[in-house]
């Protein structure tokens, strides 16, 4: 160990050879955490996006062909153990009005109980109360305590539309800029005064996995989703709690895979970095290299010392970009600099989120390539003799 | 008993034979000048004998020990702790101090060498060879025949039973090199070491009791 320590410092005499370390860490490290951050990025907006979803709509989405439904006995049946995790929905559109300004919203009349278990969200309210989403509550310049206007139709054919007033409980965030800016909820009861549809339903929620946690595979959804269609039959509609975003999820996938690609660019510099690196000592320290063999180095011991200095350095770069992507993550979440205009890109905020396996593939292959650009240096060495390597390094 | 046994060695860089033949024997505190002309192979002879460089043919046993049979790293350990070179380029590393250069073998030989002790025994030489100034200096800071004094003192710096020296003279006026000549002399008596100086110059060859004379990779005389 301690000549090893006396090999380092040899390495790192001189001013130019301590700096050229200290930038080659830099350039790697910050390398490593721009590809960090970029999959993050991508897997956090996957994650936030199906957990958004995940809170507005459950796991799965049941609404009849007929409209609304009651939820019976036989309804009930089917569900079987899921019934625990089931959530009745009324749903309607509504024109919310306050101040002069007015907005479309999806009015939801829930039981509070059962929509937490489903969707996780925490929601408390008492009759004649209303919870906005988080976006409408700052677009409409609402507070809580305020009397909201919402106009809904009644339920009956030519009838016009009546007028409730609702007081403001709070604000809700589901996640997804479009449902914060439109989802409201009341009391189940309420809606059902306004709508007359007593003990009826059209929409109902099921979840197949705790919805604070995330679902560890879709499948999962998408078994229950095959059954449930099977045992409802034709005259219920099904749809699993991505339908909406589908296609956006689907875009983050391929958009992962095309980024990937571009990413090879960034690793490719980044070993040039460290092949920089690997050359300049080999040319700086040649000297010292052949002296010390010379002396009584043997190459075992040089070749371990080398790539101990290049895993060294690979293992300061990926602690360096662990708590720089992190550093990252915090800055996203906070700093207004890096919010995100939900209309464009459906969520409101973004956040980085890396999975171990993520971690350890990204360091994986930046430790492959830092072991290829090592092996270089060590063949650099060992194919020149003792000797030859005195007399060119010594005479030149 | 000889110290060293060189047997029919033969060493060749590509098909170019540089040495033919070789039957040497050398025993312990022996002092032996090796003079030939430029490219007779005599450099190639002593690097041999330092485990610097291995025969293509032949023996080369040092105390018992087959050079050629030697892993890498037993080779390494042997030129740490029985081999001192001192070459005619004084090999002085640039970019440190004299004292951090004499020190570069005791740094890495490993937990068997006492730094502090080695540290002391080299203020101790350098006082003796009138350099004690010159060791915090670097080596572009001292004169030709400083840096060979401070080169000496490495190559005596681990109490070698071997000390190699290539030429180092070369580089020094006849006054000097007589200096060094005699100085190496009387060190390797002190140190109780096997001295081996490659010379072309026959005053420095004068020096020594015994005197090996090689011509185009065969020893004559």
């Amino acid at each position: 160990m301690k000549s090893y320590l006396s090999l380092f410092k040899i390495v790192l005499h001189g001013r130019s050879s301590g700096n050229i370390l200290i930038a080659t860490i830099l350039s790697f490290t910050f390398s490593i955490t721009v590809i960090l951050c970029t999959f993050g990025l991508m897997d956090g907006f996957d994650h936030l996006l199906k957990s958004g979803l995940r809170h507005s709509t459950g796991d799965i989405v049941v609404t009849s062909k007929r409209g609304f439904y009651e939820p019976d006995e036989d309804f009930k049946k089917i569900l079987g153990s899921l019934n625990d995790h089931f959530t009745p929905i009324i749903q309607s559109e509504a024109f919310a009005i306050y101040n002069n300004k007015s907005s479309g919203i999806m009015l939801r009349g829930i039981e509070p109980e059962s929509f937490q278990k489903v969707t996780g969200l925490a929601v408390k309210l008492n009759p004649g109360e209303v919870i906005v989403g988080e976006e409408l509550l700052k677009q409409l310049g609402l507070k809580p305590g305020d009397n909201l206007a919402v106009t809904l139709g009644e339920g009956k054919e030519n009838s016009l539309p009546v007028i409730k007033m609702f007081k403001v409980a709070g604000a809700i965030k589901h996640g997804i800029y479009q449902r914060d800016l439109r989802f409201s909820y009341v009391l189940k009861a309420d809606l059902e005064n306004v709508l007359n549809v007593s003990n009826k339903i059209n929409i109902g929620l099921i979840s197949v996995s705790d919805p604070l946690r995330p679902l560890p595979d879709l499948k999962i959804v998408e078994d229950h989703l095959r059954s449930l269609r099977y045992e409802l039959g034709s005259g219920f509609t099904l749809r699993p709690f991505w339908s909406d975003f589908s296609y956006l999820i689907e875009a983050v996938k391929v958009e992962k895979f095309s980024i990937s690609l571009v990413l090879q660019l960034i690793v490719v510099v980044a070993v040039f970095n460290i092949l920089a690196f690997v050359i300049y000592i080999m040319e700086k320290k040649s000297q010292e290299f052949f002296f010390l063999r010379a002396v009584g180095l043997s190459l075992n011991k040089l070749m371990l010392f080398w790539f101990a200095t290049i895993v060294g350095i690979w293992a300061v770069s990926c602690v360096g970009a662990f708590f720089l992507s992190d550093l990252f993550n915090l800055s996203l979440k906070h700093l207004p600099i890096f919010q995100v205009p939900g209309e464009i890109y459906v969520l409101s905020n973004l956040e980085i989120k890396l999975s171990t396996a993520s971690f350890m593939t990204v360091f994986f292959i930046a430790f492959v390539w830092v072991i290829l650009a090592s092996f270089i240096g060590y063949l650099r060495l060992k194919n020149r003799t003792i000797i030859q390597g005195l007399r060119q390094e010594f005479n030149s | 008993m000889s110290f060293i046994k060189l047997t029919n060695v033969e060493k060749a860089f590509g098909k170019t034979p540089v040495l033919r033949g070789i039957n040497l024997e050398i025993s312990d505190k022996e002092l032996v000048a090796i003079r030939g002309a430029s490219g007779s192979g005599k450099s190639t002879l002593l690097y041999l004998l330092g485990g610097l460089d291995v025969p293509s043919s032949g023996e080369v046993n040092i105390n018992g020990l087959n050079l050629a049979k030697l892993s890498d790293k037993s080779l390494a350990d042997f030129r740490n702790q029985n081999v001192g070179f001192v070459f005619q380029f004084h090999f002085l590393l640039p970019s440190m101090t004299c004292m951090d250069n004499i020190l570069l073998p005791a740094r890495i030989g490993g937990t068997n060498v006492k730094i502090k002790q080695v540290e002391a025994d080299v203020k101790k030489l350098a006082s003796i060879l009138g350099v004690e100034h010159c060791l915090p200096k670097y080596p572009y800071q001292l004169s030709g025949g400083e840096q060979q004094r401070v080169n000496i003192i490495r190559a005596l710096s681990l109490r070698p039973k071997i000390l190699l020296c290539d030429e180092p003279t070369g580089n020094l006026d006849s006054k000097n090199s007589e200096k060094v000549a005699d100085l190496l002399k009387n060190l390797a008596q002190e140190f109780e070491a096997i001295l081996l100086v490659v010379t072309h110059d026959d005053k420095v060859a004068s020096f020594f009791p015994r005197k090996i004379v090689i011509e185009d990779g065969r020893i004559i005389s």
